[in-house]
């Protein structure tokens, strides 16, 4: 694109932390929970320690390879076949997940809000409105998120400290009284909230100041990780295990059940809603600008808008896809594959693309002597 | 549509007079004076009722008339005759036309090859009063009037610096209106300035009436309702903004100057906040984001509220609505769109009538009407409220054109809500959120600085800081001279 | 596809606001154990049974104009149906404008269909999956149908639903009455089936509604009642007290004694194969009232007063304690999840005998009162 280094530290900042923070927060404490009940939090923690290890290793793949776009890097490594393979993977990947997503979104609002709206116009007007924003250059994206960051975490915070009224925090007790198999098998659905970081691809190339960013990634899984588990230890809090486990959006009912008396607001449904919407577009869009980027990249496409244009069709399809939302929670963490594929991704994929680095750099040194 | 103009000034003045009665005949107000200087033949052409005759009669034709005998060359009554002191030589005929027809006089002398322009402008002007639209509660009350000379020096005694720049432009091919473009050199953005002379220099029109013309020719984006460019009639506001590293434009026959660039905060700052101190102002603009916020909500929220999700608002409040409600033969959806119609159309009447009238009917159309409409059962008592509440926070935005852009994103929300409820009106702002990022101002992003973030730059955003602590220049603007207080 | 939209839209005015439902015992519940025959879906036969009786109370909007508000007459919507859901759209086809549960802020379940569990249990899944209903509602259950104390026309309120909640509201004053919503319910019931629920009774004769002490639930089934005393007492118990009164006898004359300030300890050891647990009280107050002549401004006369109200209060606590324990087998105190969370070890030894070792288990109960105060004579 234009220029190379745009985005502050600022920006990368929300971005990061806007781009992860997806809806998973209020469906996955009941998946947790479910498994290690008032071990949630402990469980939190440690994914958050494991994210930000993977996130310094996207950062040092980055690094090492001249922070060029992600594109670039894997067909350097591998070739331009294999490496544009690996590339569209990434891409389909994400809009998988972010397209289940989007279902699960809408089957809340629809829940929630608006009962007999169809579906499609729902997810129609979504993915447009994603779309226009998709359109501008990675600059406005970063914009955006700068904003969405603010108008997100504000008010969260501010609903969540609320909802401790109700809290009642022995509930979180007793401490590691988990078999070890439970925290592994829980450790899949919260690795899975935490997803988005792939965003770090995209924007490190058009960082203004390379150099400090790896601090600022630091500070924003730390950001991150807080949010989640503030929500998870007042969820917890709030409705102990055993409601926990039953409630599909738990996070959803806490608030609902808010009572503020002399507010003009009784039933904080409807604000808890504007901030799902806030939460879930704010991932969609950066998962979607991504994947647009890759698209963009690997068939040499002059523009970003042409390739958003090929993924929509996509996104709607996959969404639509699911019959129901059992159907839709055995797709998003069910089956093998997603896993593996996820897997392969996030960890092997960049120890790979190190490994294969430093083997050429060697080649290299051994030729010119 | 270029005008044709021989160009050559004769020797002869006498030839150049008989070419300028035909160039410009059948004009009444344009006036040929010939006389004598001396030996030679003089002639004087101006327009009268722009020029000052006392001036001429005094200053120009009096010594000139009267040392006639002792002069040996033309040069020597440009230097030793005339008293007056702004006058200048041009060579080409068509600037002395346009002199003349701007109000200055033009003279002719034979024997010399180049014409004398004598500055004589004067006419009836306005005079320095309070600025219609933008008063304050502190501050001066000047206002910019139509003539360009006296607004430049308006803007001059708050600028004293050296480093001032007051750069002339004709725009317009036939009404040749003069602008001036200002900025303090070592200050301003250069890119901005580039970009801004660049587009200056494409207009190609026949006439401009007002900064306003001018605003529409070299606006980023037509295709926004939202205002890029901001208009003034303070010169507070145009020296503070070229503090700040920014560009003013202003503009003959026009009291309206224009700032380029322009981001939106700007357009919500009034400069009351800062002649005020720090924590009122800090106040007065969060209240405006929250007028701001409820000026674009109000009645979409109504609308999804009382047709969507009622739960949402405590149920003594549901009843009184729903009995409010009772017998009103209108959906609410239809009951906002009419409300906010007549509005509008009260608003637009109040401006076109005379004062006094103009704020009876105000209080006529609003008070007497509203109560009727309820009365007779076609407006709910709610919604006449929800109007009121619109209308006075629309108007706590300082900017009348972002208040207009503002009734525009308003009605599309509410046919938002009506279609799909909060989410409407969530997806609605949303949207209004990304036209609005991906706007640029010259170059400089439009929601600066509340994008593209330095903390330094948020002491004067949402709330103003202490003015000891404001000690730099915005970052946003990349100004060249960064530091404003020690 | 735009035009046609606007799928949700329903007017406000066209809206009845239900602010009460009571659920009864339909006509044919008795043909509950038939019904656990069924399994594959035939229709005719399972969905005409009239298991409950649910009737929908709401102000009537339709006499309320412009001027007024929320001052209407209650009115009634009654039917008969197999589930609740199927009593929501029976309602609807009985009623002119939309029925919406979004306001609704009482639930009265009459002591009737607490005998039916499984029927219960249906109620209460429908409860909890249902996202419109607002998960604060109070919930009481009746002494007898549900639809007559919708009926009731209290003296100092318009409508019943008002004067219940004002009644709850009063618990925070006096723990005679305790409160309850939706949400503390139903944790409590997913925790364990268990739970006590505030009962209303209707005094017939001197047309009054009253809250009459709390009904044990015990694995969605009503297994006895508490009276208002009793429920002073487990609430004390329980940590849940507010406020509230405790009186004794003392040279023939009772002496009030109000409790402002509360304090609840419980600790709980194996002894041998048995629980045991004890409890600690500490209460602070003041004397309401005792007789006139009598002076109490002694320290002495002070702690002999003390020491009686400990003794008195210790014995009705440790006999409303081992009757809750022994008799109905409920834990309302709290004792599972104290074990549970303070002492986990213990909890996964005993978690699979749980219910008899609870039964089994002996109570110690040590109050120390305090009175700080004598109100304003000697």
């Amino acid at each position: 694109m234009r220029e190379k280094k745009i985005i502050g530290d600022f920006g990368l900042f929300t971005t990061i932390s806007v781009a992860i923070v997806g809806v998973g927060i209020f469906s996955c404490p009941r998946e947790v929970i479910d498994k290690v009940g008032s071990d949630a939090w402990i469980v939190t923690l440690v994914a958050g320690v494991i994210i930000c290890l993977l996130l310094q290793l996207i950062y040092t793949v980055m690094m090492k390879n001249n922070f060029e776009d992600l594109t670039n890097i894997l067909q350097n490594t591998f070739g331009r076949i294999l490496g544009g393979v690996f590339a569209i993977t990434f891409a389909m990947y994400s809009i998988y997940i972010v397209s289940l997503g989007m279902r699960e979104f809408v089957e809340v609002i629809k829940l929630y809000l608006l009962r007999r709206t169809p579906t499609e116009f729902i997810l129609m007007t979504t993915i447009l409105t994603g779309t226009y924003l998709v359109r501008g250059e990675i600059g406005d994206l970063v914009k955006f998120n700068e904003i969405s960051f603010w108008l997100m975490f504000v008010p969260a915070f501010t609903v969540l400290i609320f909802t401790a009224v109700n809290a009642d925090f022995t509930n979180l007790l007793p401490v590691l009284n988990n078999k070890p198999m439970d925290y592994l098998s829980s450790s899949k659905y919260i690795l899975f909230c935490f997803g988005g970081i792939e965003i770090a691809y995209l924007i490190i190339p058009y960082l203004k100041n390379k150099n400090n960013s790896s601090r600022i990634l630091r500070k924003s899984i730390m950001f991150v990780t807080f949010f989640y588990l503030v929500v998870m230890i007042l969820v917890l809090a709030v409705f102990s295990k055993s409601q926990s486990k039953i409630l599909l959006w738990p996070t959803i009912t806490m608030i609902q059940s808010l009572e503020i008396s002399g507010t003009f607001i009784e039933n904080w449904e409807g604000i808890v809603m504007a901030f799902w919407i806030f939460f879930y577009f704010t991932t969609f869009v950066n998962t979607y600008f991504f994947s647009g980027e890759i698209v963009k990249n690997v068939f040499k496409l002059k523009d970003i808008k042409l390739s958003s244009l090929l993924l929509m069709p996509i996104i709607y399809v996959v969404a639509l896809y699911p019959d129901n939302i059992a159907q839709l929670y055995t797709l998003q963490f069910g089956t093998t594959p997603v896993l593996l594929i996820a897997i392969f991704l996030f960890v092997i994929l960049p120890i790979l693309i190190l490994l294969v680095g430093k083997n050429r750099e060697r080649g290299g040194n051994t030729n010119e002597t | 549509m270029n005008e044709d103009i021989n160009d050559e000034i004769k020797l002869a003045s006498e030839e150049n007079i008989t070419y300028l009665k035909v160039l410009l005949k059948d004009n009444s107000d344009v006036i040929f004076r010939t006389f004598n200087v001396g030996e030679w033949k003089a002639a004087l052409v101006y327009i009268d009722g722009m020029a000052d005759k006392l001036l001429l009669d005094h200053y120009v034709l009096e010594p000139l008339m009267l040392a006639a005998k002792g002069i040996e060359n033309a040069k020597e009554i440009k230097d030793n005759i005339l008293a007056v002191t702004d006058m200048h030589e041009v060579n080409k005929l068509s600037e002395g036309v346009k002199a003349a027809l701007s109000g200055d006089t033009l003279m002719f002398i034979d024997g010399l090859e180049c014409a004398y322009v004598i500055a004589t402008r004067f006419w009836p002007a306005r005079g320095v009063g309070d600025p219609s639209g933008e008063t304050v509660i502190r501050g001066a009350r000047e206002g910019f009037t139509e003539t360009i000379r006296f607004n430049t020096a308006l803007v001059r005694r708050r600028i004293r610096d050296t480093r001032l720049r007051i750069k002339p432009k004709s725009i317009g091919i036939r009404s040749k209106t003069d602008v001036a473009i200002m900025y303090i050199e070592d200050i301003v953005n250069k890119d901005v300035l580039e970009e801004l002379t660049s587009r200056i220099e494409k207009i190609n029109i026949d006439a401009v009436f007002d900064s306003a013309y001018i605003e529409q020719l070299i606006e980023d984006n037509k295709y926004s309702p939202f205002p890029q460019i901001q208009s003034t009639e303070r010169p507070d506001v145009v020296a503070a903004a070229l503090y700040e590293g920014r560009v003013a434009l202003l503009v003959d026959n026009s009291p309206f100057a224009i700032i380029v660039p322009t981001t939106l905060p700007n357009l919500f700052q009034s400069p009351d906040d800062y002649y005020q101190r720090w924590m009122h102002s800090s106040i007065i603009r969060f209240l405006r984001i929250f007028a701001i916020f409820i000026s674009l909500t109000a009645p979409a929220l109504y609308v999804a509220v009382t047709s969507y999700h009622t739960s949402i608002i405590p149920t003594k409040l549901a009843y009184a609505i729903a009995a409010s409600r009772e017998g009103v033969p209108f959906p609410a959806f239809i009951e906002a769109i009419i409300m906010e119609l007549f509005f509008a159309l009260l608003m637009e009447a109040v401006i076109r009538l005379p004062r006094p009238i103009g704020s009876t009917i105000g209080i006529v159309g609003g008070l007497v009407i509203g109560q009727s409409a309820v009365s007779a059962g076609i407006v709910s008592p709610i919604m006449i409220i929800i109007v009121a509440i619109t209308a006075i926070t629309t108007f706590v935005t300082p900017n009348y054109e972002v208040a207009t852009a503002f009734r525009l994103v308003r009605f599309l929300l509410v046919i938002a809500s009506a279609i799909v409820g909060f989410y409407g009106i969530i997806i609605g702002l949303i949207l209004l959120l990304i036209h609005l990022v991906r706007m640029k101002s010259f170059g400089i992003p439009y929601l600066a600085p509340a994008v593209s973030t330095d903390i330094n730059d948020l002491k004067d955003m949402y709330i103003r800081g202490p003015l000891s602590e404001l000690k730099e220049r915005p970052k946003y603007m990349k100004t060249g001279d960064k530091i404003r207080q020690k | 596809m735009l035009l046609s939209g606007c799928w949700d839209k329903v007017e406000i005015d066209r809206r009845n606001f239900i602010s009460t439902i009571a659920i009864d015992v339909g006509e044919d519940i008795g043909k509950e154990k038939e019904l656990k025959k069924l399994n594959l879906v035939e229709p005719s036969s399972g969905i005409n049974i009239k298991k409950i009786n649910v009737t929908y109370g709401f102000p009537d909007m339709s006499t309320v104009g412009a001027e007024k508000s929320g001052s209407a007459q209650e009115k009634y919507i009654n039917t008969q149906a197999y589930s609740m859901e199927d009593a929501y759209s029976e309602a609807m086809a009985k009623s002119s404008r939309d029925i919406y549960l979004g306001h609704t802020k009482l639930l009265i379940l009459s002591s009737d269909i607490l005998n039916h569990k499984d029927t219960v249990k249906e109620i209460v899944d429908y409860l909890q999956r249902s996202p419109s209903i607002n998960r604060m509602i109070q919930v009481v259950v009746s002494d007898g149908p549900a639809e007559d104390y919708l009926k009731f026309k209290p003296e100092t309120e318009n409508n019943t639903q008002y004067y219940i909640s004002g009644l709850m509201d009063n618990s925070d004053r006096n723990s005679r009455i305790m409160s309850m919503n939706l949400n503390e319910l139903l944790i409590l019931l997913s925790e364990n089936g268990n739970a006590l629920l505030p009962m209303i009774s209707l005094d017939n004769e001197r047309k009054e509604l009253v809250l009459s002490g709390a009904a044990i639930i015990e694995d969605y089934e009503l297994k006895g009642v508490f009276s208002p005393i009793q429920l002073i007492n487990i609430q004390l118990l329980s940590g849940k007290f507010k406020a509230g009164k405790k009186a004794i006898y003392l040279d023939g004359h009772p002496i009030d004694y109000l409790i402002d300030g509360y304090h609840r300890k419980i600790r709980v050891v194996q002894e041998g194969n048995k629980l045991v647990i004890n409890v600690d009280i500490k209460l602070e107050g003041q004397i309401g009232g005792y007789y006139v002549g009598k002076k109490i401004l002694d320290e002495g006369e002070l702690q002999k007063i003390q020491n009686a109200f400990n003794s008195s209060i210790s014995e009705d606590l440790r006999k409303a304690m081992e009757l809750a324990i022994k008799e109905y087998g409920i834990d309302p105190f709290g004792v599972r999840e104290h074990i549970e969370k303070f002492n986990p070890s213990l909890w996964n030894k005993i978690e699979k005998d749980w219910k008899t070792k609870y039964k089994e288990s002996s109570v110690n109960v040590t109050v120390d009162t305090k009175i700080r105060r004598i109100g304003a004579t000697q």
